[in-house]
C-alpha cells in the first residue's frame, strides 16, 4: 500500500494533466468546440476526421512538408549520432570537455536556438552562407525560399544531435573489449570490426534514437513557430504548426483536437512498425533477438 | 492491497472525471470574478492588441484610470497588460474560454476587431449611445464607418462594437539630405495633385537607388544583388492595390475580388518595385543595408540608407525620433484610379462575455468622448490623432515641438484620402490572410506573376469564404 501511496503524487499528475486533458481532446474532437464560442458547442461525430482528411488540403499538405523533414532528419541524426558518438569514444585529451560541449545544446532554450539559427541562415550576411562563399560556392536564401527552407530546418535540427549521440556513446562504452581484440587477432581490420562488431551492437542504440526521433521529429513546432511561421509560401508548414494555427489561431479546438489524435494514429503506427521489424535488424548480445 | 490489474482499471474509471477538471476550475473561476466584479465594481482593460504598453505610453493610461476612479462614478479601472501583440490576442481567447475575461480591450485595431467580430467577442455599444445621447458625428466619418464593420453588419446598421480611440494616417517621409545629393525635387506636401503618382514615385524611386559603385538602377552594369541605397523601403505595397482600384470583397456579391484586373495589376506594381525595378527593400533587403539590427526597415531608415518610407503616425516615435538627418514628409502618391493611403484606427471594446457592461461603458466614455480625456489618450497615450473631429487637428500643435521643419499638417491633410479598408473584415477574415502568404510569396519574391497565382488564391479563399457561409450568418441576414 505504501507503494502506491509513493506513487500517488505522479499517478494524480499523470490522470490529471495529462490522461485527463487526452480524454478531453478525445472528446472534443467528436465536437465543434470553439475557444471563444464554447456554450455553442455540439456534437459532430466524425466530421472534423472526415474533414481533415477529404476536404482540407493543408492537412495532407502539412503531412508531405513534415514527412519530407523527418525522413531527412531522422537519418541525418542517426548516421551524424553514431559518428559523433565514436569519435566521443575515443580516448584523447580533452574528451570530457568535448563530450560536455556536445551535449550544452540539449540544455538550450529552443527559442533561443532558433533566433540563432536565424542569424546563421540570413542570405546576406549569415554565417551559412559566408561558409559556402569561403568554399567558392554561391549562397541560398535558406529560410526565405520554398526549396530550402526543409533542407534549413534539417540542418538546425543537427544542433540536438548530441543527445542520440550520448546514447550510443553510452552503448559504445559497454562493448567488450576482447571482442575487438579477438576480431584483431582473426586479421580484421577497422572497417571489419566496426561492421561486424561495432554496428551490430548499437543497433539497441539505434532503436531507441530512430523511435525518439521520429516522434520529436513529427512534433515539430518551435524551431518554425520562430523562425519561419509556415512560410515562405506555407513550405514550411508542418503538422503540429497548422494544428496550433486551427487551436489557437482560429479557435477551432475541436478540429484541432482531431488532428492531434489523427497525429497520435500516425505516430503510434510507425512506431509499432518499427518494433515490429526491429528482430530484423537490431542485435541483442551481438545476436539477432530471435535467434 | 490493490493489484496492478485493479488500480489500472479505477484509474480508468477515474479518467472521465479528471477530464473535466479543466473545465469545472474554469467555470468555478469565472463565477469567483463574477461575484467580485459586481461587489468592487472594478473594470478591468486588457492592454495588448497593438500600442500602449510602452513605458511612456502606460502612466498617461494611468493618470486616467486614476481620474475616472475620481470621478466618482462608482467604480475603478485595472489593467491587464500583454506586450506582445499576438499573445495577447490569443490571451483574450483562452480567458474568454476559461470564464475570465477582461471587461475591455483598449486600445484595439480594426485587425484585432475583425479577428473576433464574427465570434460575437465584442459587445454592440450602438444602445449605450443612443442612451447616452452620444452623437456619432462627433466622431471622424472614416473612423466611425470602420467601428460599425459594415461587411458583417451591415452599410445601414448602427451597431457599433468600438469607440474610435485614435487614429493614424499614412505619409511618405523623406531623407531631405538623400535627395539634396541626388538632385532630385522633393515629393509634394499637398494631397491629390496629378504629377506625383505611382509611376513619378517609381521614377524618383529609381534615381536614389544606388549600387556600391554609385550606379542607379537605369546604369549600365547595375548590380542589383549590391544595392547599398534603396529609394523606397518600409514600404505598403498593399495599399498600390487600392490605388489601381482593387478591393478583395464585395459585400453585396459576397464574393472575393483577388483576380480582377485592377487587383492583378496592383499586386504586380508593388512585386516589380522590388524585383523588376530594385527600387523597394523587403525587410530580407534592407537586412541587407542594415544588419543586425532586430527592425531592419527602422535600421535602414535611420542609417540613411532609405530615401522615402511609408510612414504611419505611429512610427513618428520610433522611425521619426530615430532618424539623424534632414527629414520631411509628403503625400502618398496617387494611383491609376486612387489616391489613397492607409488609415490604421484604434477603439476601444467591451467584450461581450465580460460582467458589468454598464462600468464599462462609463470607463470608455469618460475616457474616449470627453475632448480633453479622449485627446490626451489618443495623442499622449498612443500618439494617434483624437478620432473627435474637435480635437484632431490639434495633433500637429502637440506634436510640432518634438519634430521641428517636419510639416505635420501632412498628416491632418491625409484624412479624406485615408482609408481603413485594408483591415476591413470579410467572411473567414484569418484563413483567407494566411492564404495570402501560400500564394502570393512566390510573386513578392519574383518567382512566379500575379497573373498565374491570383487565380488559384481566389479560388481557394473563395471556398473558404463559402464555407463560413455554411455554418454562420451574419446579424444582417
Amino acid at each position: 500500500m505504501s507503494a502506491y501511496a509513493f506513487l500517488s503524487p505522479w499517478a494524480i499528475g499523470f490522470v490529471g494533466l495529462t490522461l485527463g486533458p487526452m480524454l478531453a481532446s478525445l472528446a472534443l474532437s467528436f465536437t465543434d468546440y470553439n475557444l471563444v464560442q464554447g456554450a455553442d458547442t455540439t456534437w459532430v461525430g466524425v466530421d472534423n476526421y472526415r474533414s481533415a482528411l477529404t476536404e482540407d488540403p493543408l492537412v495532407w499538405h502539412s503531412l508531405r512538408v513534415t514527412t519530407y523533414y523527418a525522413v531527412l532528419s531522422v537519418l541525418l541524426e542517426l548516421v551524424v549520432g553514431l559518428l559523433l558518438a565514436l569519435l566521443l569514444n575515443a580516448g584523447f585529451r580533452g574528451i570530457g570537455a568535448l563530450r560536455t560541449v556536445y551535449y550544452l545544446p540539449a540544455v538550450v532554450s529552443g527559442v533561443a536556438a532558433s533566433l540563432l539559427w536565424l542569424l546563421i541562415f540570413q542570405p546576406r550576411d549569415g554565417l551559412a552562407n559566408a561558409a559556402l562563399g569561403f568554399f567558392g560556392i554561391d549562397g541560398v536564401e535558406w529560410v526565405y525560399s520554398t526549396e530550402w527552407v526543409i533542407p534549413a530546418f534539417v540542418l538546425m535540427s543537427l544542433w540536438g544531435v548530441g543527445r542520440a549521440a550520448f546514447i550510443y556513446l553510452a552503448i559504445l562504452q559497454g562493448i567488450p573489449t576482447n571482442l575487438y581484440e579477438a576480431a584483431a587477432v582473426d586479421g580484421a581490420g577497422p572497417l571489419s570490426r566496426f561492421t561486424a562488431i561495432t554496428l551490430p551492437l548499437v543497433t539497441p542504440g539505434i532503436l531507441i534514437n530512430l523511435i525518439l526521433a521520429t516522434i520529436g521529429r513529427f512534433q515539430i513546432f518551435t524551431e518554425a513557430f520562430v523562425v519561419s511561421q509556415g512560410g515562405p509560401a506555407n513550405a514550411s508548414l508542418f503538422y503540429v504548426l497548422y494544428l496550433y494555427r486551427n487551436a489557437f489561431r482560429y479557435f477551432r479546438m475541436g478540429y484541432a483536437s482531431a488532428l492531434g489524435w489523427i497525429l497520435f494514429a500516425i505516430l503510434l503506427a510507425l512506431t509499432l512498425l518499427v518494433f515490429r521489424s526491429s528482430p530484423l535488424w537490431v542485435h541483442y548480445e551481438g545476436a539477432r533477438e530471435r535467434e | 492491497m490493490l493489484t496492478r490489474r485493479e488500480f489500472l482499471g479505477r484509474s480508468a474509471r477515474l479518467a472521465p472525471v479528471a477530464a473535466s477538471f479543466p473545465w469545472l476550475l474554469a467555470a468555478c473561476g469565472g463565477d469567483e470574478r463574477t461575484a467580485q466584479d459586481e461587489t468592487s465594481g472594478k473594470a478591468q482593460i486588457l492592454v495588448g492588441f497593438g500600442t500602449g504598453n510602452a513605458p511612456e505610453q502606460i502612466p498617461i493610461q494611468e493618470r486616467l484610470a486614476d481620474a475616472f476612479a475620481r470621478a466618482g462614478a462608482g467604480g475603478s479601472v485595472d489593467f491587464l497588460r500583454i506586450p506582445d501583440t499576438d499573445e495577447a490576442q490569443r490571451k483574450l481567447g483562452v480567458l474568454i474560454a476559461a470564464g475570465d475575461p477582461p471587461n475591455m480591450v483598449l486600445p484595439t485595431g480594426l485587425y484585432g476587431i475583425a479577428l473576433y467580430v464574427d465570434q460575437d467577442v465584442w459587445f454592440d455599444l450602438s444602445g449605450y449611445m443612443r442612451d447616452d445621447d452620444i452623437d456619432p458625428g462627433l466622431f471622424e466619418e472614416a473612423t466611425l464607418r470602420a467601428a460599425r464593420v459594415p461587411n458583417y453588419y451591415g452599410a445601414d446598421s448602427d451597431a457599433m462594437v468600438g469607440i474610435p480611440a485614435g487614429m493614424f494616417t499614412h505619409v511618405v517621409a523623406y531623407n531631405k539630405e538623400l535627395f539634396e545629393k541626388a538632385g532630385v525635387p522633393e515629393p509634394p506636401h499637398e494631397w491629390g495633385t496629378d504629377e506625383w503618382t505611382y509611376d513619378r514615385q517609381l521614377e524618383v524611386a529609381t534615381s536614389l537607388t544606388l549600387d556600391s559603385k554609385g550606379r542607379t538602377p537605369n546604369d549600365a552594369g547595375f548590380d542589383a544583388a549590391d544595392i547599398v541605397q534603396f529609394g523606397l523601403g518600409h514600404w505598403d505595397t498593399g495599399m498600390m492595390i487600392r490605388g489601381f482600384g482593387g478591393s478583395p470583397y464585395d459585400p453585396e456579391s459576397r464574393t472575393l475580388a483577388f483576380d480582377t484586373p485592377e487587383y492583378q495589376a496592383g499586386l504586380q506594381f508593388g512585386a516589380d518595385l522590388i524585383n523588376r525595378h530594385h527600387v523597394l527593400a523587403n525587410d530580407e533587403l534592407a537586412a541587407g543595408v542594415a544588419a543586425g539590427a532586430d527592425d531592419p526597415q527602422l535600421a535602414a531608415w535611420t542609417s540613411g540608407k532609405l530615401a522615402m518610407i511609408d510612414m504611419c503616425a505611429c512610427d513618428l516615435l520610433s522611425y521619426g525620433s530615430g532618424a539623424k538627418f534632414a527629414w520631411d514628409v509628403a503625400a502618398w502618391p496617387g494611383g491609376p484610379e486612387r489616391t489613397v493611403a492607409h488609415l490604421n484606427l484604434d477603439v476601444g471594446s467591451i467584450v461581450a462575455a465580460s460582467d458589468n457592461h454598464d462600468l464599462s461603458w462609463e470607463v470608455l466614455k469618460f475616457m474616449l468622448t470627453e475632448p480633453d480625456n479622449a485627446r490626451t489618450l489618443s495623442v499622449q497615450g498612443y500618439g494617434a490623432m483624437s478620432p473627435l473631429k474637435s480635437e484632431s487637428g490639434k495633433f500637429v500643435d502637440e506634436l510640432q515641438d518634438r519634430f521641428p521643419g517636419v510639416d505635420l499638417q501632412v498628416f491632418v491633410d491625409a484624412l479624406p484620402f485615408s482609408t481603413p479598408e485594408q483591415e476591413e473584415w470579410y467572411p473567414a477574415f484569418l484563413e483567407v490572410n494566411d492564404m495570402s502568404g501560400q500564394f502570393l510569396d512566390a510573386v513578392y519574391q519574383g518567382q512566379a506573376p500575379a497573373a498565374e497565382r491570383l487565380p488559384d488564391y481566389q479560388e481557394a479563399a473563395q471556398q473558404a469564404v463559402d464555407k463560413w457561409f455554411e455554418t454562420h450568418e451574419l446579424p444582417q441576414d
